[in-house]
């Protein structure tokens, strides 16, 4: 998934100490995001592997209830267009 | 220092004697020679002194005229920042009573000016405010002109700053749109379903066939009262997760 770069921190917290915690709760093979922005954007890729496609919903449910409670500067925001990289 | 006494002695001695032998006549001239330098040393030394001594007194006095001078710039320094310190205050005070006064919120003419009155003081004094360093604590809104000339400006109170969160929460909770990036072949197997035709958006229908990847967007038409985004878009992942489930290896290879 896409998402605005300063979620990064709420969904990773202090020293990854959130996504550890998500990954034991769900069973999750993976959980990162990439340490840099997706080409020309302001935007992140969020990684979720795991053999349960439920859980990885489950886990994108607890995420975005997270992130929604937090809101970054609007001119801020530049979605990631595959057309500008390609 | 030489005693020039026994060399006067001993030459008065020699003159005295009738015939003087050739050594003795040498000793004599010798003795003449080192009395004149002896003179000379002594005359240089004297000299060499006196010069030393009015050095000093030079030196001594440019010493205590620099001194004075310095505290001369320190105490005029001082007084300079002394005004420009009081002066200051009377700003600060000023300003204080016009902007904290609970009666009288409105900045008339009379009070503009003598606002101005004050700032075309500090900008006269010898030290002056680093105004880059200058920080307002509160917020001035400014309200309607009058057809006579007169602004009215009101402070900016604290309930302000409540309706300013309340607007950034119901932002926050627009922001967050579900962008799922998948590689093309998936994109290719989901595109003609019904599930993605009536809930996914994508970047454009016009890519290049080589693009590998494409951001799929779940949309919000179906977002209301009862049903908030979040849900929604969970709901349509819940739905999608039997489609990619087939196509795994799709994901494994991108």
């Amino acid at each position: 998934m896409l998402l605005h770069q300063s979620y990064a921190p709420i969904i990773l917290g202090k020293l990854g100490d959130r996504a550890k915690v998500l990954r034991e709760k769900y069973s999750l093979h993976t959980l990162t995001i990439h340490p840099t922005c997706a080409p020309h954007s302001t935007e992140r890729v969020l990684l979720i592997q795991s053999s349960s496609p439920e859980k990885i919903v489950a886990c994108l449910d607890e995420i975005f209830t997270n992130i929604s409670q937090n809101s970054y500067n609007e001119d801020d925001i530049l979605y990631y267009d595959e057309r500008l990289v390609f | 220092m030489a005693a020039p006494n026994r060399f006067q002695t001993r030459v008065s001695i020699l003159a005295e004697k009738p015939s003087l032998t050739n050594e003795e006549i040498r000793l004599n001239s010798l003795l003449e020679q080192a009395q004149i330098y002896l003179n000379k040393v002594n005359h240089l030394q004297r000299v060499t002194k006196d010069h030393y001594l009015l050095q000093q007194s030079k030196t001594d006095a440019w010493s205590s005229h620099m001194y004075q001078k310095i505290d001369d710039l320190y105490k005029l320094c001082l007084n300079d920042l002394n005004q420009s310190c009081e002066q200051l205050k009377i700003f600060q005070r000023l300003m204080d009573s016009i902007l904290s006064n609970e009666y009288e919120h409105n900045l008339d003419v009379n009070k503009l000016l003598a606002i101005a009155q004050e700032i075309r003081i500090l900008k006269c004094l010898t030290y002056q405010l680093d105004l880059s360093k200058v920080k307002i604590d509160r917020n001035i809104k400014s309200g309607k002109c009058f057809e006579s000339d007169e602004y009215d400006m009101s402070i900016n109170d604290n309930n302000d700053h409540r309706n300013q969160n309340k607007a950034t929460e119901g932002h926050s909770s627009a922001n967050v749109i579900c962008r799922i990036l998948v590689h093309k072949d998936v994109f290719d197997e989901i595109k003609n379903l019904p599930l993605f035709q009536e809930n996914v958006q994508i970047t454009s229908d016009e890519i290049d066939e080589t693009t590998p990847e494409r951001v799929l967007i779940i949309n919000s038409k179906y977002e209301n009262k009862r049903i908030r985004y979040k849900d929604h878009f969970i709901f349509v992942l819940i739905d999608f997760r039997i489609v990619f489930l087939c196509r795994s290896k799709a994901f494994r290879s991108y």
